[in-house]
């Protein structure tokens, strides 16, 4: 099941139902989507707000979009950057150990 | 150096080193001192040297703006778009201190009152629709209906008068009711053709667009002053004339949408060749607007729907390229050069831009994430190219690691010329002593020996 949150620029409300829904959803993987340099600082503060609520070890992280790269990946802390929509897909195969 | 009279009897190549003459002449700019003329003509010199494949004195390097300087000088993007005495300051902090080869124009920065006044649906900007320390953002909707395509083909002014521009701002949205212009024929038909003048809200509408208007002239002429300080007391030349767009993406961007004309590349094919074909005239005369003789004689042209993750190189083939060709051979033939920002990337499109029937030197082409090592193969020789520095060096990397990259970009592009170096999108959040390395290390490391 795939849910969709807009975190870039509005981080702080949205962070309020990402965190309950990652908890309930029980989801092994958070994908992030952003644009412009604008949305590091909201991925590096989700990845950690993931991390502060024990959550961090039960999600894989990923992030994509715009201007997102490796360098960004690591800055946040995520597990993976994709390029595209079939990268995200080949990355979520990869870890949930499907084919 | 004045428009040479006999300029529309001259070849293409001509035209266009008439044009770039007249920009390094620079007749009418009165500089603070001769020290930051000759600093100022050094600089167009790089340039022209970079648009005609040749190696520069030094690769120039330019900084690509977002809402950069304003988060740099303390401010936030609303008072970007509110407040110009924060715009002045802020765009002159940003260049004495970076001292980037070409000028970060202000009118980048649109007046948000006027956005207002026009009740203008198609952006969110600081403070309306988005938070106030928040670049502007596009709001994409179907604004002209799937069924509209004949409606546009026939008449696109007429369209955009009474059907389009009145969805897209609320000040025009009683422009519905007026009369097709072209009925104003003959003296019987004048006061009919009046009508709709007399009516309030169509009056309300007109006295909105008037301030529109006064503030928008207003903002015209501080714009003027302060990018003219950066060009005057700093010695920075605008290397961007005139603006255009590629046809596809007059439709795809703000007309029909993006999810919308994905659909129609699968149901409507005929009518965006169609409607990309119709507005060719429209894209050609539009960089006159902005561009005036000793401008610099660039047409800037934002690519967006062409990129790799949009569409299939067939559909690039058949779908976008043959309309934004004709545009550029357009211009090219009169002179200018198409300066192409290829926003996302192009590497499965280096073989198809690279058309032979584009002559060598008359276009500039800056990449935002294309591999550059592919773009100098298929380019060099061909068109001036740049870019690709990345936006996550520059806000998330260390000093060290963006020195590194402008050093090997520069030994991987700049080795025979015709490159010069440039962020591969809009800067908003840096770190400071990154940029400053990033213009630094460019120009120590970027000269020709």
């Amino acid at each position: 099941m795939v849910q969709l949150f807009r975190l870039a620029g509005m981080l702080p409300g949205k962070l309020v139902s990402l965190l309950p829904a990652v908890k309930e959803s029980k989801a092994t993987i958070v994908g992030l989507s952003g644009f412009l340099t604008l949305a590091y600082d909201p991925m590096k503060n989700t990845v950690q707000a993931l991390a502060d609520a024990g959550l961090r070890d039960s999600v894989k992280i990923m992030i994509g979009g715009g201007q997102m790269d490796d360098q960004v990946a690591a800055y946040a802390k995520a597990d993976a950057y994709g390029k595209d929509a079939m990268a995200a897909v080949t990355l979520s195969k990869g870890w949930v150990g499907a084919k | 150096m004045p428009k040479p009279e006999n300029f529309d009897k001259l070849t293409p190549e001509q035209k266009r080193e008439a044009r770039l003459k007249a920009w390094y002449d620079h007749e009418g700019i009165e500089f603070a001192t001769p020290e930051v003329e000759k600093a100022y003509q050094e600089r167009v010199k790089m340039f022209i040297d970079v648009f005609q494949m040749k190696k520069p004195k030094r690769v120039p390097v330019a900084i690509a703006t977002g809402f950069y300087p304003f988060l740099y000088a303390g401010y936030s993007c609303r008072d970007a778009m509110y407040d110009y005495d924060k715009l002045g300051k802020a765009m002159k902090k940003f260049h004495e201190d970076f001292m980037p080869d070409t000028v970060a124009s202000a009118g980048l920065y649109v007046p948000g009152k006027v956005l207002e006044i026009m009740d203008y649906k198609l952006y969110h900007w600081p403070g309306h629709g988005v938070p106030e320390d928040t670049p502007y953002q596009c709001a994409e909707a179907e604004y002209m209906k799937p069924d509209e395509y004949e409606t546009y083909l026939s008449d696109p002014s007429d369209y955009f008068i009474r059907t389009y521009l009145p969805r897209v701002f609320g000040a025009f949205e009683p422009w519905k009711e007026l009369p097709p212009f072209t009925d104003l024929l003959e003296l019987p038909f004048i006061p009919w053709g009046m009508l709709p003048f007399g009516l309030p809200h169509v009056q309300e509408s007109l006295k909105k667009i008037m301030k529109a208007g006064e503030i928008s002239l207003e903002w015209a002429g501080k714009v003027a002053e302060i990018d003219n300080y950066a060009i005057t007391n700093l010695g920075l030349p605008k290397y961007q004339g005139g603006f255009s767009k590629a046809p596809f993406d007059v439709v795809a961007d703000t007309m029909r949408g993006t999810r919308a004309m994905m659909l129609d590349s699968f149901r409507k094919r005929k009518e965006i060749i169609e409607a990309s074909e119709r507005n060719i005239p429209f894209m050609t005369n539009m960089p006159y607007g902005a561009y005036s003789w000793g401008s610099s004689p660039t047409a800037f042209f934002p690519l967006h729907k062409g990129a790799d993750s949009f569409m299939s190189p067939k559909d690039f083939k058949e779908l976008y390229w043959p309309s934004f060709k004709a545009v550029m051979l357009n211009l090219i033939n009169d002179g200018m050069i198409p300066f192409l920002f290829v926003e996302g990337s192009y590497n499965q499109r280096l073989d198809l831009i690279t058309d032979p029937d584009i002559p060598p030197g008359s276009t500039i082409w800056y990449f935002d994430q294309t591999d550059m090592k592919e773009v100098r193969k298929h380019l060099q020789g061909w068109a001036c190219f740049s870019g690709n520095f990345p936006l996550s060096l520059l806000k998330t990397g260390t000093v060290d690691q963006v020195k590194n990259h402008v050093k090997k970009l520069i030994d991987d592009c700049a080795g025979d010329g015709g490159y010069y170096l440039v962020n591969g999108a809009v800067l908003d959040e840096a770190d400071a002593d990154n940029l400053r390395a990033y213009v630094e290390t460019a120009k120590e490391y970027g000269v020709y020996k």
